[in-house]
């Protein structure tokens, strides 16, 4: 299958997608400049994580406005699959592709540190190889990564089961409900501020993330 | 006896000093970077609206706009010390610029309260 990696000014943790998928799930992985639009001969999409345009005016607001993401709103509505880590997901808040936005954590600083978090939706593409519920552990790096929504929305998320990912313990960002990680309702696009792409490889030390890869894999191998 | 009218006198004294009539004025100060310095911000902001079709759009700047209150007896003195801070600590006057509007925070023009009640004032409904 064929993973594309969307790059943006700023983007920074596109080479980490890169590799693990390279190296651990021997897939092959393309980059896409933001100003390119044909995504359509990938299966999967990948907004990484970093800081795109600067985080000017708005995390994500700048980068949910290029060209690729009018080509990604087509390929979603389309059925296809799209993750956005960390700044993807801001970027996907700021695209509407998912409800809410990423607020400054209310410590106000960085946090760079692994969190536990519980998997509660496994219905999706891309959690299907975890248990309900199972606690992992990922790591998170973020300054703007409190979610929020107003009661609303939140009701609704909460109703259509599509927070995938729920801080465990000590909720580190301030984040509404514990939220880190929503999918749409139709559950083929998903955004999380926690990074598996950095915790699915043994020699990194930590490898709860890999079935979230695994899962993407093995759904569309089915396909 | 004679000690205890000393005192009184002395904490008259300083009941006195503290009511100085103040009133509270309203501040927004903006800041933007000088003509000439690179502003990044407003040129990504600029070339992303360029890039969606807005291409009558040029020359946007980014800057800042701080608001806040402070409590002086007069226009004057409210004056000197908003240009103290937006020189001394808002800006970097070699590479920023900034400019701000005084409002009273009442319409009249009586003093607002003495000091002795001022953050009572600042804290309550005034914020």
């Amino acid at each position: 299958m064929k993973f594309g990696i969307v790059r943006f000014p700023g983007s920074n943790c596109d080479a980490d997608c890169f590799y693990l998928l390279r190296d651990e799930l021997k897939e092959e992985g393309d980059y896409i400049w933001h100003e390119e639009i044909d995504v359509f001969s990938y299966d999967c999409i990948i907004l990484p994580g970093g800081f795109s345009f600067g985080d000017y005016l708005r995390t994500g607001a700048l980068a949910s406005l290029s060209p690729i993401v009018e080509s990604i709103k087509k390929f979603a509505a389309n059925g296809g699959n799209v993750i956005g880590i960390c700044n993807g997901f801001q970027i996907l808040t700021e695209a509407h592709l998912l409800p809410g936005v990423l607020l400054r954590n209310r410590s106000c600083s960085f946090i760079c540190k692994t969190v536990p978090l519980s998997v509660e939706n496994i219905d999706t593409p891309f959690t299907s190889l975890y248990k309900h519920k199972e606690i992992i552990y990922l790591p998170i790096a973020h300054g703007e990564g409190c979610y929020y929504a107003d009661k609303e929305t939140c009701n609704f998320i909460e109703k259509n089961n599509m927070v995938v990912f729920r801080y465990v313990g000590p909720n580190p960002n301030g984040s509404v409900n514990g939220i880190a990680g929503i999918c749409n309702k139709e559950r083929n696009v998903i955004g999380l501020m926690p990074h598996p792409e950095r915790a699915s490889s043994t020699y990194l030390g930590k490898t709860d993330g890999i079935r979230f890869w695994q899962s993407v894999q093995s759904l569309c191998k089915v396909r | 006896m004679n000690q205890k009218t000393i005192d009184t006198s002395l904490s008259n004294l300083k009941d006195i000093s503290k009511k100085v009539p103040y009133r509270l004025w309203k501040i927004t100060v903006t800041v933007f970077l000088k003509e000439g310095v690179l502003d990044v911000e407003g040129r990504a902001v600029e070339q992303v609206l360029q890039r969606r079709g807005y291409d009558s759009v040029n020359g946007m700047r980014i800057g800042k706009c701080l608001t806040f209150n402070i409590s002086a007896p007069d226009l004057e003195t409210a004056n000197a010390t908003v240009s103290e801070i937006a020189s001394n600590v808002l800006t970097n006057p070699l590479i920023e610029t900034s400019t701000f509007t005084i409002t009273p925070l009442d319409n009249t023009d009586k003093p607002t309260g003495y000091a002795d009640k001022l953050m009572d004032a600042a804290e309550g409904s005034y914020l």
